[in-house]
């Protein structure tokens, strides 16, 4: 009773709580094609949020948006406001190093450098940081353990990354994205291409790793959904329909277009 | 009330709606129990009113295979928003309508307590009007179910205020009856536990109708609201 009445005032914090991540009248565009229109949507800290919706609303957008990877690409733009800490990351004066350190993103299909499993995670450390080989080795045992592969691979550090299964490799993406201390993940279908025992260990990873960061994953696993965020954005033709608690947004959503998607009656 | 379009997996709609009949079905039998255990009362027929007593397990029967269908549905269908809160409320009402069905039995079984036909007892001619709301009410509720319609749901709800100012009226004139003859004291109490029940039966109705609101719209039914 008394866990039940703390997940609702969770729940009732979270919707209150200052937002790590502001977007403001984001609109987006794959050069003519306008891939998100006027989206508002607050992100809280240490919370998983989960954005769902039918392929083509735009989730995968949204993210690629948040760390400015769009960037790389010519012809895709976004205007509008998407304030981490209450500064406008899409601001070019923004550096980017600075983002991409503070942002990390964990891709649908686990994707290793084809390097041995300590130069993977050790990659990005040494981009940023110079560190002492003392302390580079507790940084990388640090995230490993935090990514919750450290006891699967703490004998075989030097062999090469790709000798591991699909969900190691994703826990090992993740451990990368850990090494670099960064505030806010990003997980793009994580564990779409992972058996339902990988997917598990991923899961209950999210579960942990909410404590110290502010995740956004996109899935397209309702149950996934259910199971790990604390928050839910629904997103359909690039437009924000309802966002909530997702407890509120799986047992009474508010938008009759929300309930058809996640009750699978869409079309 | 419109019912929502269809599931893209058809099989899932199935599903449903053989729920749904499963339900009615249960509230068919509950009904018929009550008419039938009213109709034994009046008329003192112990012989029907055993078999009415020994059908009750069938509702028994109902009702686990509504519990399991339920959580096979659960299981299979992982059912989200509207679908998974009629779910639960299917599996609730059965809980409750098999309790409804124990009241008509309970009912019954009072049959053989009462005097023969020739000794009448005034205030058993109450009974049969308040059976008739009580009844009425199951039917309404389950069709408010099966429709998902809260208005109906909330009318059900109205109605159990007619049915306790009935146990009241009863309630008092059987205890004016004892009072004037200690001999009535023995039928008049078999007459409020029949009374009783049936009053109870509009407060299970009522339940369910609460529980087909929130099914239907998410939201509590505030006692007293429009």
């Amino acid at each position: 009773m008394i866990e039940l009445l703390d997940r609702r005032a969770d729940e009732a914090a979270l919707s209150t709580a200052p937002a790590k991540i502001e977007v403001r009248g984001l609109d987006f565009f794959y050069g003519k094609t306008r891939a998100l229109s006027g989206v508002d949507l607050s992100v809280p800290a240490n919370a998983v949020t989960a954005i769902i919706g039918p392929s083509g609303c735009g989730k995968s957008t949204l993210l690629r948006t948040i760390n400015r990877i769009y960037e790389l690409y010519p012809d895709q733009r976004a205007h509008g406001e998407v304030m981490i800490d209450g500064r406008n990351v899409l601001d070019p004066r923004y550096p980017l190093s600075e983002l991409r350190r503070c942002v990390g993103m964990v891709f649908q299909k686990p994707t290793p450098f084809a390097t041995s499993i300590r130069k993977n995670v050790a990659f990005a450390l040494s981009y940023y940081e110079r560190l002492p080989k003392g302390a580079l080795a507790d940084r990388i045992e640090d995230a490993l353990r935090q990514a919750a592969l450290w006891d699967e691979v703490k004998d075989k550090l030097d062999t090469s990354a790709l000798s591991l299964s699909g969900g190691q490799q994703q826990r090992l993406c993740i451990a990368r994205t850990l090494a670099v201390r960064p505030e806010i993940i990003l997980l793009d279908e994580p564990t779409s291409a992972l058996d339902p025992i990988s997917t598990a260990k991923i899961e209950e990873l999210i579960h942990e790793l909410r404590r110290q960061f502010t995740i956004v994953i996109v899935t397209h696993n309702m149950q996934q959904t259910a199971r790990v965020s604390q928050r839910t954005a629904f997103f359909h033709l690039g437009e924000l329909i309802e966002d909530g608690p997702t407890s509120q947004i799986f047992t009474n959503p508010r938008v009759e277009r929300t309930q058809d998607y996640i009750t699978g009656r869409f079309g | 009330m419109q019912q929502p379009h269809g599931h893209t997996l058809k099989a899932f709609d199935r599903d449903l709606a053989d729920l749904r009949a499963l339900i009615t079905d249960m509230g068919s039998f509950a009904e018929a129990a009550i008419e039938e255990s009213m109709r034994c009362l009046l008329e003192r027929d112990k012989v029907a009113a055993e078999q009415l007593v020994e059908a009750d397990l069938q509702l028994d029967e109902l009702e686990t295979e509504a519990e399991r269908r339920v959580v096979e549905l659960i299981a299979l269908r992982a059912p989200m928003a509207d679908d998974l809160r009629e779910a639960i409320a299917a599996l609730k009402i059965a809980g409750v309508v098999e309790r409804i069905g124990d009241y008509a039995k309970n009912i019954a079984r009072r049959v053989r307590r009462l005097p023969k036909k020739h000794h009448e007892i005034e205030p058993l001619s109450l009974l049969p009007e308040m059976a008739t709301i009580a009844s009425g009410m199951v039917h309404d509720v389950l069709i408010a179910f099966v429709d998902r319609d809260p208005a109906k749901a909330r009318a059900v709800c109205k109605r159990d205020d007619a049915l306790d100012d009935f146990y009241e009226s009863i309630f008092r004139t059987l205890l004016t009856y004892m009072m004037e003859d200690p001999q009535n004291i023995g039928p008049s109490t078999t007459l409020l536990f029949v009374a009783k029940n049936l009053e109870r039966i509009g407060d299970h109705a009522t339940n369910i109708a609460e529980m087909v609101y929130y099914a239907a719209t998410g939201e509590r039914l505030v006692e007293g609201s429009d």
